[in-house]
């Protein structure tokens, strides 16, 4: 019994590293986190599992493999005020190019609340993997922004580390 | 002793900063034009490629303007003239002398030549570039040639404009007391109405040498200075066509053909057509706030928007001309395909339905213009109804230069209004022709390149076509439009700051 409330102690302590990932937020990665490589193997990481992101140099972009199933991604956004859209602007934009990019498979759809922090949830299904990407609000012209890939029999997995890790991200 | 240092340091002051100014004076009116003779090889690769790039034969003998086939005749260069020119930043270019124009009035005095770019004895462009001027009479073009593109010309108040070697325009600048000003100068024309004739005329950018009949209508060109989107100078400068009680001259390369102004006319005589879209995405701003504060464009828009925020389906509505000749609308009925994501519209260059110079629509998800909105103008240049219009003499080239030259796309969303303007034809053509069996994949990359800019389709768009057009938006209800760019330092989106004057 003693052994399993110092497991259940150790467990809990050490599922979330802290670590300064971000300018703007700090961030609690996942326990087993495995980061890819450097940021060249990074870029074909992100290429061969997302088809995207290398189109933003200046974005330090950090990409997890979670107990060999899962990958999850973050990176800092920023944006001058006057171009600044709201939260549900951006969530109409994200649906309307998703219905003209996958027709046949749109996205999905809706808004969560961590710590303050206003954030876009879409989902959607892209060569045969899952995806769960994240957007915050503008907060003082930052934000945050990441991605969850997945298979199908991770679903679970996959929702309870999304809420998991939005819960551990807080303003500086 | 202490007063008579300080005005030695004084002094010696002025006298560094004198000669700082006048040494940056010099060196803008430096360059040269050499007298290194081009190799025979040269000036046949010059003629080979002016040959190829111009977009009709020419034709030695006029033509009745009823042949809606006929060729326009063309500006050929004095190729025995050519020499190397160094421009004052440096660039080296090869000058050649084009047939000279009298424009038949002393107000201003006008010279035009050829320049080409050479790159590695490879041609690589060609330009007409004219010169009008107040100040200077034009007779010794070394100095000008050599810093027309340098913001301060010494004794030189008047335009330079630049056109390819269609006479096509590709843009213009503007010089008072020698320095560049926000301006932007066309040669533009207005006719006068015939008994038992519609009113006829032609909208040029430049000096076209037309090949024209004495059954020609009338025809007035002028020199038209344009500020902020407002006529701001403007002097007559020769007439074509049958005008009646004057020669009525062809205006072709040297020949005279100028008549008095027209009645009423003067040199304040204003015009009421549309100004073309400068090169300078700042210079287009101006006449973007105007077009879209005209009363029929802007009911349009407002309709546009209402109804694509209460439906969330697109409306849109052509925005056409009753003729290139006039600013007046008259924009297509504002409808819907019943469809969140689609409006079709509809294309025309006639009479019967006017002159399509851009579309409007709406877009309920608020996104920026899609893919396939940027390149529905350039499928437009293979329309058949280009080559039917009796309104431009010679039809075809200069209904599509105006087309060119005239043609924006308006996106109206909730949060405010986009409009995309054409900077390179050539991109978009060959935009349009990828788009015609990649719709699907580019529609996807459209979704992707949104999804990394966190939900900004701005940034989107300006990458996959940011080579092609330009981008401004203004918010909901306001006119000011601010060009939006890809930031080159984090490819992130900004708005382009403007010079101000």
């Amino acid at each position: 019994m003693k052994n399993l409330f110092f497991t259940i102690f150790l467990s809990s302590f050490c599922f979330f590293a802290q670590a300064q990932l971000s300018n703007n937020f700090n961030v609690t990665l996942p326990l087993n986190a495995k980061p890819v490589g450097n940021n060249t193997s990074v870029q074909a990481f992100e290429s061969k599992k997302y088809q995207s992101n290398t189109s933003r140099p200046d974005r330090v972009r950090h990409y997890y493999t979670v107990d060999n199933d899962v990958t999850i991604g973050f990176w800092d956004g920023a944006i001058s005020k006057d171009l600044q859209k709201t939260l549900s602007q951006r969530m109409s934009e994200l649906k309307a190019v998703s219905a003209l990019g996958s027709p046949n498979n749109p996205s999905t759809f809706s808004t969560v609340k961590y710590n303050g922090i206003d954030y876009i949830i879409e989902k959607y299904q892209r060569n045969g993997s899952n995806y769960i990407r994240f957007y915050s609000d503008y907060y003082d012209e930052k934000s945050i922004s990441g991605v969850i890939e997945f298979s199908n029999e991770n679903q679970q997995k996959a929702n309870n580390m999304l809420d998991t890790f939005l819960n551990g991200i807080q303003k500086k | 002793m202490k007063k008579t240092n300080l005005l030695i340091t004084l002094i010696t002051t002025i006298i560094v900063l004198t000669c700082t100014i006048l040494s940056c004076q010099k060196k803008d009116s430096q360059g040269s034009i050499s007298s290194e003779a081009l190799s025979q090889t040269m000036i046949q690769s010059l003629k080979d490629w002016h040959a190829l790039n111009l977009k009709v034969q020419s034709v030695t003998k006029e033509n009745s303007l009823g042949d809606l086939n006929q060729a326009s005749k063309k500006l050929y260069p004095k190729w025995e003239s050519a020499k190397y020119v160094t421009l004052s930043n440096g660039e080296r270019l090869v000058y050649v002398d084009a047939p000279g124009y009298d424009l038949g009035t002393n107000t201003i005095n006008f010279a035009r030549v050829f320049l080409f770019s050479v790159n590695n004895d490879k041609i690589t462009g060609g330009q007409i570039i004219e010169f009008y001027s107040k100040t200077n009479d034009l007779k010794n073009l070394s100095g000008l040639i050599a810093n027309y593109k340098s913001p301060t010309i010494p004794n030189f108040d008047g335009s330079i404009i630049s056109y390819d070697v269609n006479y096509g325009f590709q843009g213009s600048k503007v010089f008072v007391n020698s320095k560049l000003i926000q301006s932007t100068a066309h040669i533009e024309v207005k006719a006068e109405t015939k008994p038992g004739t519609q009113t006829l005329g032609n909208r040029v950018a430049g000096t076209k040498i037309l090949s024209e009949g004495q059954d020609n209508p009338c025809t007035y060109w002028y020199y038209n200075i344009y500020t902020d989107g407002e006529l701001t100078d403007s002097i007559y400068l020769y007439s074509t066509g049958n005008c009646g009680g004057g020669s009525g001259g062809s205006g072709g390369a040297g020949d005279g053909g100028s008549t008095s102004p027209p009645p009423g006319g003067g040199n304040t005589q204003t015009t009421t057509q549309l100004p073309p879209f400068p090169a300078d995405p700042c210079a287009q701003k101006p006449i973007l706030n105007t077009e879209a504060n005209n009363a029929v464009n802007s009911n349009a828009a407002q309709s546009i928007r209402s109804n694509t925020i209460a439906t969330g389906k697109e409306y849109g509505a052509e925005q056409n001309l009753y003729s290139p000749q006039t600013d007046t609308y008259r924009t297509g009925a504002v409808r819907t395909d019943n469809s969140s994501n689609s409006f079709t519209p509809q294309f025309s260059w006639n009479n019967s339905t006017g002159f399509t110079i851009g579309v409007d629509h709406g877009h309920p998800g608020g996104f920026s213009p899609s893919p396939a909105d940027v390149v529905w103008g350039a499928g437009n240049l293979n329309s058949s109804q280009f080559s039917q219009n009796p309104q431009f003499p010679g039809g075809g080239y200069a209904d599509i230069d105006f087309y060119k030259t005239h043609f924006s796309l308006t996106t109206t969303t909730e949060t405010g209004t986009y409009i995309m303007t054409v900077k390179d034809w050539g991109a978009l053509s060959t935009a349009y022709d990828y788009f015609q069996t990649h719709q699907d994949a580019l529609n996807l990359q459209y979704q992707i390149l949104t999804q990394d800019d966190d939900g900004n389709s701005d940034y989107a768009i300006l990458a996959m076509y940011g080579n092609a057009v330009n981008l401004f938006k203004a918010p909901a209800g306001s006119a000011d439009f601010q060009q939006i760019v890809v930031n080159s330092t984090n490819n992130g989106t900004i708005n382009q700051p403007c010079p101000t004057n």
